[in-house]
């Protein structure tokens, strides 16, 4: 454990060489391993948020059961949204998607409205297709007509004090309801890469494209680094 | 001494510190470069104040600043309205333990946080996080005063994003310490160190927590030292020079963050082992040098708690104030140990159930493989599972590497035995410090990053798995190893990406 193992002997030039190779190949196996996992990634479709109204989903705010109208003001719906998903859940598992009616206002005038299509999406969301898309960024708010009957629902988010949380008919609930807004279908990562790149150059000490152009450049240079060492290998130490 | 050693002391101390700094391998500078570009890659990836306890720590540096004196304790957290401004700005409490909602994304969110960001605030009406931080030691943030004031004609997140740049240099640091020590710890293996550094390197949650601003990224550098320093000395003698290292590189830990007492039992023991080793025998000349290590130790621990005492206003030493005291609680031995073997393990029948679920899986193996943000950027349940494979097979090959090498081993076992108790003892402290904050909040305090004082021993898993096939298929190994922890570290930074920014 303590002395060089090769110290004593003296190996062929084909001997010495071998572990060389050997490491570069399994390099680069792994490497194109790796790319190909992050090509497959990048290749996974799925729904992509236009934003969120940032209220997490942290617990019931208010139960509701039969005909009522859910109301929330100082909602910002972004350009291009195509669907909601509200926090909402019901209390049988079983139960199909109700059939609410969605608005979005802004100004007092209605922008955008759905109520066919809704489709439960996880556990404690309700997804619902709104049209038209808007065109720019509106501050308004949303509100949700509930379907007549017995079934019982709960809509989920944090509690809030009144005049910030949500309304049911008029009268404050103890909380603020969970809101995303959705893109229209289902976008691989490789098409959305512009937008991505566009939100993570917000929020830094500088913006832009730049912020994720250094940040792919952060994330590639010490995988580069540490396989040039690698292959350099053991022998120049 | 030797002549060329007597040629080194008469040096000036900056070619000295030229010729001990070109004595360390070009490969090392290698993997420190790695650990900080990996770092600063975390310092750009994760939005302001995401790091566990970032606007904290930020609060302490700030104070520091402005009121030339650390914070002292204080029953609850007031953050200066420049910081609290700042935080709405970036929505930290809309996002904070909420996996749904994502950082800045719109034009118009970005324009509003500029907006917040530009007003005047106060700097000065905070108290500096003296809940959360107050208590701890100032070495960190002292430092972290450095790219503070030089941002400081900038906003809060241009502040940040350069103290997050110093943390990501001390995360090269740490790995630097890392690959020291194993070429002490395993001179006959040279091939493995560039692995167990490059590992430690690409650590996900290491690189996470040490590109915040953090003093754990301190502490993880000083515990690396304190590992390399103490391996050089078991290989090749204690030296007053030496005991100085060790000393200085516990003094660091201890001054960056109070976990590093932990570290006390099992560094003393090992500076015991080494003196007796020296002097051939338990003899009060034996102590002298250990002695001489602990005293370099604690005497800035020492100066700051007579600081504390005398112009500070603070208590001398913070631990008393903070989450470890003891006052109104009724801890007992027996829960204590109990509590200490479920917190790494599993609850035996019989046992008073203090943690959910099987601890070891749930904090510390899922813990390590992904758990960034405010505990809430995680990878799907079938990756633990999965990962489980090679997690077992690195630590299967380690084993088998050590039983191959058991010759050297037995040699070794006493060095060995205090890395060991180094270890445990460690551990044990950590574990002791979350029954305190049990008995008083009825919350537990595991997370992964409490171990990271030990990623030295973590590299030294690596680099013994990579001679657990023998020596033909070490190359192979070795680089399957760093290939893993590559891969590991880009999947996890694709769902902070997608944790954030999707």
């Amino acid at each position: 454990m303590d002395a060089p193992e090769d110290a004593g002997g003296r190996a062929s030039p084909s001997d010495a060489r071998r572990p060389h190779r050997l490491r570069r190949l399994t390099l680069t196996l792994a490497l194109a391993l790796i790319g190909a996992g992050v090509v497959a990634t990048l290749s996974h479709a799925q729904v992509r948020r236009t934003g969120t109204n940032g209220v997490p989903l942290n617990g019931f705010v208010g139960t509701i059961a039969g005909a009522h109208t859910i109301c929330q003001d100082r909602e910002r719906i972004p350009a291009g949204t195509s669907a909601i998903r509200i926090g909402l859940t019901a209390f049988s598992q079983s139960a199909p998607p109700p059939p609410v009616h969605v608005v979005v206002a802004s100004g007092g005038v209605t922008r955008a409205s759905g109520s066919t299509g809704a489709r439960w999406a996880g556990p404690f969301q309700l997804a619902v297709p709104l049209r038209p898309r808007p065109l720019r960024e509106l501050e308004g708010s949303v509100c949700m007509r509930t379907p007549a009957g017995r079934q019982q629902y709960a809509l989920v988010g944090v509690g809030a004090v009144p005049g910030f949380s949500a309304t049911a008919d008029g009268q404050s609930l103890p909380g603020r309801v969970h809101v995303e807004y959705l893109a229209p279908g289902t976008r691989t990562w490789w098409s959305y890469l512009p937008t991505l790149g566009a939100r993570i150059g917000h929020g830094h000490a500088w913006s832009g494209p730049s912020v994720a152009l250094l940040l792919a450049l952060l994330m590639l240079t010490p995988i580069a680094l540490a396989a040039w060492q690698l292959v350099r290998g053991a022998e120049r130490r | 001494m030797t002549a060329a050693a007597t040629a080194r002391q008469h040096l000036p101390a900056r070619a000295r510190l030229r010729t001990l700094l070109g004595r360390v391998p070009r490969a090392a500078w290698v993997c420190a470069l790695v650990g900080v570009l990996n770092a600063t890659a975390w310092c750009v990836l994760v939005p302001a104040f995401q790091i566990p306890d970032e606007q904290s720590h930020y609060a302490y540096v700030e104070y520091f600043v402005q009121h030339g004196r650390p914070p002292s304790w204080q029953a609850r957290d007031t953050h200066s309205s420049s910081e609290d401004t700042a935080l709405e700005a970036l929505k930290f409490r809309e996002i904070q333990f909420a996996a749904e909602d994502g950082t800045i994304w719109s034009a118009a969110e970005q324009a509003r946080m500029t907006q917040l960001l530009h007003r005047p605030a106060d700097r000065t009406n905070g108290n500096g996080s003296g809940n959360e931080v107050g208590s701890e030691p100032s070495l960190f943030y002292m430092l972290q005063a450095i790219p503070y004031t030089v941002a400081s004609g900038g906003t809060v997140i241009d502040r940040l994003q350069l103290m997050r740049l110093l943390s990501a240099l001390l995360a090269g640091l740490t790995v630097l310490f890392v690959y020291l020590f194993l070429r002490e710890a395993l001179p006959a293996v040279p091939e493995t160190w560039t692995v167990g550094a490059l590992g430690v390197a690409f650590t996900p949650m290491f690189a996470f927590i040490s590109s915040g601003v953090n003093p754990d990224a301190l502490l993880f550098a000083g515990s690396a030292a304190v590992f390399a320093a103490l391996a050089r000395a078991f290989r090749r003698g204690l030296t007053q020079r030496r005991a100085v290292a060790i000393g200085a590189a516990t003094a660091v830990a201890l001054m960056a963050k109070f976990n590093a007492i932990g570290l006390l039992p099992g560094v003393a023991l090992a500076l015991l082992v080494l003196g007796v080793r020296r002097e051939r025998a338990l003899r009060p000349r034996a102590l002298a040098l250990p002695a001489l290590a602990l005293g370099v130790a604690f005497a800035p621990l020492l100066l700051e708690a007579a600081l504390n005492a005398t112009v500070w206003q603070r208590a001398a030493f913070g631990a008393g104030e903070s989450n470890y005291r003891l006052s109104e609680l009724h801890p007992s031995l027996g829960d204590a140990l109990s509590y200490a073997w479920q917190f790494y393990l599993v609850p035996l029948p019989g046992m008073t159930h203090y943690l959910h679920g099987v601890p070891f899986r749930r904090l510390w193996l899922n813990g390590f493989l992904a758990s960034f943000g405010w505990l809430d950027g995680t990878f799907r349940p079938a990756v633990y599972h999965a990962a489980l494979v090679p997690l077992s097979a690195v630590a299967l090959l380690a084993v088998r590497a050590l039983v191959t090498m058991r010759a050297g081993v037995r040699a070794r076992r006493i060095e060995l035995l205090c890395y060991l108790a180094l270890a445990l003892a460690f551990m044990g402290f950590i574990a002791s410090a979350s029954y305190i904050s049990f008995l008083r909040y009825h919350s537990n305090i595991g997370q992964i990053r409490y171990l990271f004082p030990l990623l030295a021993g973590y590299g030294a898993l690596l680099a013994l798995a990579a001679r657990g096939a023998g020596r033909r298929w070490a190359p192979v190994l070795g680089t399957a190893i760093v290939a893993l922890a590559i891969a590991h570290d880009l999947f996890s930074q694709l769902i902070v990406i997608a944790r954030y920014y999707n």
